[in-house]
């Protein structure tokens, strides 16, 4: 009997524990993921004096793909990953154009508010906005 | 030689080799270019020399659909040379793509390629003044391209459109015709009906004081423009219960026009200079002939993405703020108004959409809106060009689709008693939607080439989004060399007559992007060659 109680207790206790274990990390796991993100894709934002209409088409086309999957899209650019490692600012810029141009020259583009805009163009306005 | 048809007496036998219905571009071509042959021709003008009020009444008539700016009465003119006597001159003949592609729907394509057309384009070019048949835009400004909005590639090009004088056909061979000893004008003649018979080919006229002849010709050629031509081949059909040219059930479907409006702007990155395609540009052939520049994309490009042709004409906008967007609206609101108003006046039909109005809701609109009219006009005359920004004006080729049409009005009779036509036109969504394309790929070039975005103007909110009409009239007897898939066939004849020919835009089975008059009279030239073997053998 008591062997039974302390084998409850136990797995009681290490079910919970796991639990909120388990809770936490992914909490903190994914905070930081976003928090990285963030921080990551700042160097981006060098672009956005060169995109017209930044804060409409941010917007619009966030409120059409969502948060989680903008996130999604970054990930899957290493092209602009590898924008966001350049130092120079005026070197990042200027490389972060020739992504936009080679999304044009391959069709990656869109039309968010009636505006034709590259993928990475609007990726970059999205994260700006959110 | 000149008659007047409404004389009773003392005019020839109406008995011809040829009779030519209709005085325009074609009629006239076909006449000179036949003169050579000694053959005895009869040219049948329903108008005069000069503009006539009752006479043009005779091109009264309904649009169902996109009516907007658009009318049937003087979209075409009625005197000798046609609507050429207003028609803008610009000039380009048809891609070879037009030729080889099918226009989908079931429906066939060009009969033969553009090879075919070649030479008659060349001799087309003498007949509308346009100098030498050449259209290479690098070639024509000698390989200086500085002016080209972007280097041609294997997606987009420059292009060109010739400006003819333009020609007025009327004014300009009415000499040679009336010294003609061989070809007989018969003015204030109207063909109301014609016949294909073992005794001949035969059109009855009537002129509006009331004197009716019959003309009998080895052939006649109707060459009265699309629709008038498709109104007396189904009134024809009405009276006598033939099916002449409607085996298939086509004769007056298909109608097309070069659907034209605002497509979108290109923002530069920074502003332009001087570029050929501005329209104060001077550019000229060798010969003196004005030369207009335009970009499209290339044929390989649209065959690969199946879109539509179509051209876009570059034009120089100012900067707009929103409240000279709202002005624009407002001015349009007026000008609505103020045509209803006018409609009101001369007791014409008003379409109602939402909440009927009343004549007081019109007039009241167009002085509430009078100030934003005068303002928008003022703002268009004294307007510089900006270079920040360009208008892409578009004139995309039309699909043909059986649900655009020319029917006979069953109620409404011209002074002749002929039942008026009525044109069902809409631009059809998919058009739209291809053209909308278009406009996206234009986007994906221009910021490729990284010289700025392209904004596509809203469907449904903007002023430049009024698909509107190039003023061409195609379609309706679409040329195919089967019976039952077209009207007429690869020489241009009815099918089911014996020498019922028809030279006119209306044959055209796809309309291509080019305007349309260089290809009616280059087809004339053909139909010309034909008639000549015809006629000799
Ligand atoms: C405003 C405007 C601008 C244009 N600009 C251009 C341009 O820039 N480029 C271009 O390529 N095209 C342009 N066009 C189109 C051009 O005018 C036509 O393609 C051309 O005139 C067609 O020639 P047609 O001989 O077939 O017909 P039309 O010119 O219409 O001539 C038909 C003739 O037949 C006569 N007729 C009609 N019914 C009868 C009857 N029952 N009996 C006897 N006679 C009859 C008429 O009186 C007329 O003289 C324009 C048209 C308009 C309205």
């Amino acid at each position: 009997m008591k062997l039974r109680r302390r084998h409850l207790l136990l797995t009681g206790g290490a079910t919970v524990g796991l639990g909120v274990l388990g809770y936490g990390g992914s909490v903190a796991v994914c905070s930081t993921s976003k928090t990285v993100t963030a921080k990551m894709i700042r160097p981006l934002f060098v672009a956005i004096g060169d995109i017209l209409e930044p804060e409409i088409i941010g917007r619009a086309w966030l409120s059409r793909i969502g948060t989680r999957a903008l996130h999604t899209r970054i990930h899957q650019r290493t092209d602009l990953l590898a924008a966001t490692l350049i130092p120079d600012p005026a070197q990042r810029r200027a490389e972060l154009s020739d992504v936009i141009r080679r999304d044009f020259a391959r069709d990656e583009t869109e039309v968010v508010e009636n505006w034709v805009v590259s993928e990475a163009e609007a990726i970059i306005a999205g994260a700006w906005v959110s | 030689m000149f008659f007047d048809g409404r004389q009773q007496s003392g005019l020839p036998e109406t008995d011809y080799d040829l009779i030519i219905v209709g005085a325009g571009p074609a009629g006239i071509t076909l006449a000179l270019e036949l003169e050579s042959l000694g053959l005895r021709i009869a040219l049948l003008e329903s108008g005069g020399q000069e503009y006539d009020d009752d006479a043009q009444r005779l091109n009264e008539g309904r649009i169902e659909g996109n009516d907007d700016e658009y009318d049937l009465q003087f979209s075409r003119l009625r005197w000798l040379g046609g609507t050429s006597n207003h028609w803008g001159g610009h000039c380009a003949p048809l891609d070879s793509i037009d030729f080889e592609r099918s226009p989908g729907g079931g429906l066939s394509g060009w009969p033969f390629g553009r090879t075919e057309l070649e030479p008659y384009y060349k001799k087309a070019h003498d007949y509308c003044e346009l100098g030498a048949y050449r259209y290479n835009a690098a070639e024509l400004v000698y390989g200086d391209t500085s002016g080209f909005l972007l280097h041609d590639n294997d997606k987009v090009e420059t292009t060109v459109i010739r400006q003819s004088p333009p020609t007025r056909f009327g004014e300009k061979y009415s000499d040679r015709l009336e010294q003609s000893a061989n070809i007989h004008v018969w003015f204030w003649t109207n063909v109301i009906t014609v016949r294909s018979d073992d005794s001949g080919e035969w059109a009855e006229t009537r002129t509006l004081n009331g004197v009716n002849r019959r003309f009998k010709g080895k052939a006649v050629v109707l060459a009265a423009g699309a629709i008038e031509n498709t109104r007396i081949v189904l009134f024809s059909n009405q009276q006598g219960g033939t099916r002449l040219g409607d085996e298939g059930g086509l004769l007056g479907k298909c109608y097309m026009d070069h659907p034209s409006a605002g497509a979108g702007f290109i923002h530069f990155n920074r502003p332009v200079g001087d570029l050929v395609y501005w329209s104060d540009s001077s550019a000229h052939a060798d010969e003196g002939v004005p030369l207009h520049f335009v970009l499209r994309l290339t044929e390989a490009e649209i065959a690969k993405r199946n879109l539509l042709n179509f051209q876009y004409y570059l034009v120089p906008f100012a900067d707009v703020p929103q409240k000279v967007r709202d002005r624009w609206r407002a001015a349009k609101t007026g000008v609505t108004s103020l045509k209803n108003v006018a409609k009101r006046l001369l007791g014409r039909d008003i379409p109602v959409i939402g909440t009927p109005r009343t004549f007081s809701d019109d007039y009241c609109d167009f002085i509430a809106n009078a100030d934003a009219i005068a303002a928008v006009q003022a703002e268009r005359i004294f307007a510089q060009p900006g270079h920040k920004r360009v208008l892409l004006r578009f004139e995309s080729e039309e699909r043909p689709h059986r649900t655009n049409f020319v029917a006979l009005d069953p109620s409404e009779r011209d002074a002749l008693g002929m039942p008026r036509p009525v044109l069902h036109w809409a631009t059809a969504e998919d058009d739209l939607a291809a053209i909308r394309e278009t406009v996206q790929v234009f986007g994906n070039i221009v910021g490729a080439a990284g010289i700025g975005r392209v904004q596509l103007e809203d469907h449904d909110d903007d002023p430049y989004w009024g698909t509107t009409t190039a003023w061409h009239q195609l379609g309706c007897m679409r040329m195919a060399e089967s019976p039952t898939s077209g009207v007429v066939d690869a020489n241009c004849r009815l099918h089911g007559s014996n020498a019922i020919y028809v030279a006119s835009g209306a044959v055209f089975p796809t309309s291509g992007r080019a305007n349309p008059t260089l290809t009616i009279v280059a087809l004339t030239l053909r139909l010309a060659d034909h008639l000549s073997e015809r006629m000799q053998g």
